[in-house]
């Protein structure tokens, strides 16, 4: 009969604490490069798009499952429309400029301050009514339910993103 | 009595142990009524077999790996989110001039 003291394994020849501290230490292990390979993998498709230049529009083709012709259509729209977007962003600020600094200088409402508002308001009136033209053309390239969920996406962003899309609809309904 | 002699009767000295019958059958039973014990684990007695083996290593291992990957796909799954709503503000500062003006 053997002596039962004597280590016949490798699992006997080191002492239980170890083999505890060694799958402690090796679970840990695994897991961390399990938990960061696998962040990175499946976060690598949308990191790329977020670093393109044109990831809005390669959203714009996801979201709205647009086909490549359509595609190609609004990717032209959209670089006729950036020189126009480009021009509201200097009037924009232009007017803005000027508004802000007559509110700063006057103590009471002057002609020269109700011009600066009429300004600031016309440029805005100007600027919705460009970025509608946009959006209904690019809407038109969409197969209709898409089309439908763009318009109602582009109403809640950008025509009255300070407020519910429908608070107009239920003042007028009430 | 000398040295002669007590060689003598030494080398004439026979030992003849009697062994039980059922002897093997005890020490095997005293064997089985030890490890059918319940021992609770009391800090630092580990002198426990499954403690030993590797089978508890690979386990953690192999726990460590699945943990990992759950808690990575729904990190990932976070960060995908926040990256489409993103890009949504992306493509809404390419045609809107006041949220491109906000932004910069």
């Amino acid at each position: 009969m053997s002596n039962p003291s004597t280590p016949t394994s490798i699992s006997e020849r080191f002492r239980p604490g170890y083999w505890l501290l060694f799958a402690l230490i090796g679970a840990l292990a695994v897991g961390v490069v399990a938990f960061y390979g696998c962040n990175f993998l499946a976060t690598r498709d949308l990191r790329e798009m977020a670093a393109a230049p044109n990831g809005g529009l390669e959203w714009l083709r996801r979201e709205f499952h647009l086909s490549d012709p359509q595609f190609k259509k609004i990717e032209a729209l959209q670089s006729a429309y950036a020189p126009v977007c480009n021009e509201m962003c200097r009037r924009i600020t232009e007017a803005n400029s000027k508004l802000d600094r007559l509110v700063s200088e006057k103590r009471e409402v002057t002609p020269e301050l109700e011009a600066a508002i009429r300004e600031a308001g016309s440029v805005q009136e100007d600027c919705h009514k460009q970025m509608l033209a946009h959006i209904y053309q690019v809407s038109a390239q969409m197969n209709p339910a898409d089309a439908q969920n763009y318009l109602r996406l582009m109403k809640s962003r950008v025509i009255q993103p300070a407020l519910s899309s429908d608070t107009a609809v239920r003042a007028a309904t009430e | 009595m000398d040295d002669d002699q007590l060689r003598q009767k030494l080398a004439a000295w026979e030992v003849r142990p009697e062994i039980p019958p059922d002897f093997q059958r005890n020490v095997w039973q005293k064997i089985a009524v030890r490890e059918s014990k319940r021992k609770m684990l009391s800090f630092g007695n580990w002198n426990n077999w499954w403690l030993r083996t590797p089978r508890l290593a690979t386990c953690a291992i192999i726990f460590g790996g699945l943990a990992g990957t759950g808690l990575g796909l729904i990190e990932s799954s976070q960060a995908n989110s926040r990256n489409w709503k993103n890009l949504e503000a992306k493509y809404v500062q390419s045609i809107d001039p006041y949220e491109h003006l906000r932004t910069l």
